[in-house]
C-alpha cells in the first residue's frame, strides 16, 4: 500500500518543486525528473531520472549530499538498478531512492503511459 | 503531474531582499563560467556561452533597476529551451543540476518585487507558458 508520506502536500514556487509529505522535492524538465532529499537551493542528496521512451530504457543518477558519491544505473528494471546496485549489501527497502522512486513509477510513469515494470 | 491539483500552501507575507537576488545571480553565474571551463563538459559549451548572454542582461537589469521585473517573458523561455538542449548525461558533471536549479530561482526573483511586501500565492513565474 502506497505511504502517504509519498504523496505531493505542496509546491515551492521559488524552486519551482513539487514537495512531498517526507520533504523530499520533486522537479520535473522535459527529459527528466529529479528528486531531492531537500530543496534544490540546500545541502541535497539527489536521484535524477531519464526515461527513453522509444527505447523504453531508463538511466539513474544519483548523489550523496556531498557530491562525492555519484553512480548511474540503465536498464529496464529502475527499481531494482537504482537501489541494489547502489547500496549493495546495505540495501533497505525504505531507503530515500527506493521511496521516490516508487513515487515516480505510480504517480509519474504511469501517467506517460510507459509500460510499468 | 496534475498541477491544478497541488496547491501552493504559502500563504504569508514575505519580503525577497537584495541579498538573496544578489546570491542567486553570483551562483548561476559562478556554475554557467565554471561549466564553460569544465573539461567534461566541452561538447555543450556554446549552450552555456548562449546562456551567459542571458543571464548578464539579467544582471544588468538587476544594477539598473534594483530588481529583475525587466527580466522578459522571451529570455526566460529562451534560457528554458537552452537548459533543455542539453543532454541529460550532463548529469554526470556535479554543476549541471546546480544551473537548472539556480535558473529556476533567478527566474523566480525577475518574476517579483524586491524589498516589498508580497503574498507569495500571488507571484506569477515568468515560466509559467514554458511546456
Amino acid at each position: 500500500m502506497k505511504d502517504d508520506k509519498d504523496k505531493i502536500v505542496s509546491k515551492d514556487n521559488k524552486t519551482n518543486s513539487y514537495i512531498n509529505g517526507r520533504g523530499e522535492s520533486l522537479k520535473f524538465t522535459e527529459k527528466s525528473m529529479s528528486i531531492y532529499s531537500d530543496t534544490p537551493d540546500k545541502k541535497h542528496a539527489a536521484t535524477h531520472v531519464n526515461i527513453d521512451h522509444e527505447k523504453r530504457t531508463f538511466t539513474v543518477k544519483n548523489h550523496d549530499e556531498n557530491k562525492s558519491i555519484t553512480t548511474t544505473s540503465t536498464g529496464n528494471c529502475y527499481l531494482t538498478t537504482a537501489c541494489m546496485k547502489h547500496y549493495l549489501n546495505e540495501f533497505k527497502d525504505d531507503c530515500f531512492e527506493l521511496t521516490v522512486l516508487r513515487w515516480f513509477r505510480d504517480n509519474y510513469v504511469n501517467e506517460r503511459d510507459v509500460k510499468p515494470i | 503531474m496534475k498541477e491544478n491539483q497541488i496547491e501552493n500552501n504559502k500563504s504569508e507575507l514575505i519580503i525577497i531582499n537584495r541579498y538573496e537576488v544578489e546570491e542567486a545571480l553570483a551562483k548561476i553565474l559562478f556554475y554557467i563560467k565554471v561549466s564553460m571551463l569544465y573539461k567534461p563538459y566541452e561538447e555543450y559549451k556554446e549552450y552555456f556561452k548562449e546562456l551567459l548572454k542571458i543571464v548578464d542582461k539579467w544582471i544588468k537589469y538587476f544594477v539598473e533597476n534594483n530588481d529583475l521585473l525587466k527580466m522578459s517573458e522571451k529570455e526566460v523561455l529562451k534560457a528554458k529551451k537552452i537548459i533543455s538542449k542539453i543532454p541529460f548525461d550532463a548529469y554526470d558533471g556535479i554543476y549541471f543540476e546546480e544551473i537548472v536549479n539556480w535558473l529556476d530561482i533567478v527566474i523566480y526573483y525577475g518574476s517579483c518585487p524586491i524589498g516589498k511586501k508580497i503574498n507569495e500565492n500571488s507571484i506569477i513565474r515568468k515560466d509559467k507558458r514554458y511546456k
